[in-house]
């Protein structure tokens, strides 16, 4: 009886590789989605400090499309802004009618230079026409996501940080 | 006398080490976004707008294509004064608004950073254009000690001048990282956003309805 030759059986490590590109596909898989997610739709969470928030604060977003009014989520599109009621104007009635505890507050984003002008200057004009003149103020946020409010301090604990900053530094 | 040829094994080897390597670094990759993947943070400070401190002169940033540039309408409103008064004792002659148009037209008039037109002929106001040529600094740029941003910051005081950047919508970045290094100085600060291709109009009176922030 004849005997195998035991001298030519090899290791196979086909199986092993396939495994390993199987994994290398889906991490490619995996980090390209967590990517595009994380580039997308991150969230910009807005944090007043304690110096922000003499008044509560009223958030308008202006997008390229229009004016996002938070906490709504109520959108006014730009061509609408010039048109009377809605819902900025409606907003700026309620900040007019309580300004000595409530201001504006503009988030412009880089696609929404041609909303902020627009709804700055009806804001300045309200504010004339109804000899009620409020605070108002701007800031810049990011391009991409939706934004997150952190809860507005309060408002009298906020004040009294305001005056003791001032006292030190100025 | 002949010899036997085995043929030559082939071999995944190096293959093998290949796509180990790359797998290990994918999964590097992967630990860095998922550690990566948080929300953004943004302070808002004090941004309702208030008239500058008393007594304090304003002093202009441009920030553009990302980058930022000291916008000096003081000494371009010199600049430009003094070109247009050289031109009149030259020609010994008055010239009229028109004339002095077109000559800021044809002429190269301004400084290393910006061309000095004139777009009203009836105005007194000069219309200020970055040149193409301009490099500025970038957001990381102004972070190192010798940055000019830092150096012209380092030349002001808080008691004396305040900050405003005129921000393009390409720029809102440059300008969060600016604006952080004036507040963290002292100086009280204010922002204008405009489109990327706004003209920047200087008038007498541009003082007025410039508001600071901070």
């Amino acid at each position: 009886m004849a005997r195998r030759d035991r001298s030519h059986l090899t290791v196979s490590l086909f199986p092993f590789l396939s495994v390993l590109a199987c994994v290398t596909g889906t991490l490619s898989f995996m980090i390209s989605g967590m990517t595009a997610v994380a580039l997308g739709d991150t969230e910009q969470l807005i944090e007043l400090t304690e110096g922000g928030a003499k008044k509560t604060p009223r958030y308008v977003e202006c997008r390229s499309e229009g004016l996002l009014i938070h906490p709504q989520g109520k959108l006014v599109p730009l061509e609408k802004l010039s048109k009377t009621p809605n819902a900025y104007v409606a907003l700026l009635t309620q900040i007019a009618a309580n300004s000595e505890s409530q201001c504006l507050i503009l988030l412009v984003r880089p696609d929404g230079i041609a909303s902020y002008e627009r709804s700055w200057k009806v804001a300045q004009e309200f504010g004339k026409n109804k000899k009620r003149p409020f605070d108002m103020g701007s800031d810049a946020i990011y391009a991409a996501g939706p934004i997150r409010f952190e809860t507005a301090p309060d408002p009298a604990a906020a004040t009294k940080a305001v005056d003791t900053q001032q006292g030190t530094s100025k | 006398m002949t010899l036997r040829r085995h043929p030559l094994p082939l071999t995944h080897d190096s293959f093998l080490d290949v796509v180990s390597n790359v797998v290990g670094v994918l999964v590097l990759v992967a630990i860095a976004v998922i550690l990566n993947a948080k929300d953004i943070k943004i302070d808002l400070g004090a941004p309702v707008v208030r008239p500058p401190p008393k007594a304090t002169t304003r002093v202009i940033f441009e920030c553009s294509r990302e980058r930022i540039f000291r916008l000096d309408d003081a000494a371009l409103h010199t600049i430009s004064h003094d070109f247009a008064s050289r031109y009149v004792t030259e020609q010994a002659r008055t010239i009229t608004p028109m004339e002095r148009q077109r000559l800021f037209d044809r002429s190269d008039v301004g400084n290393e950073l910006y061309r000095v037109r004139i777009p009203d002929v009836r105005g007194s106001s000069l219309q200020l254009e970055l040149r193409e040529t301009a490099v500025g600094e970038d957001s990381l740029q102004i972070l190192e000690p010798t940055s000019a941003y830092r150096t012209e910051l380092a030349q002001l005081s808080p008691a004396t001048h305040w900050i405003f950047f005129i921000v393009r919508n390409d720029s809102f970045e440059m300008f969060r990282g600016a604006r952080q290094l004036a507040i963290e100085r002292g100086f009280s600060v204010g922002w204008d956003p405009k489109q990327r291709e706004a003209p920047l109009i200087f008038g007498n009176d541009a003082r007025d309805g410039i508001t600071a922030q901070w």
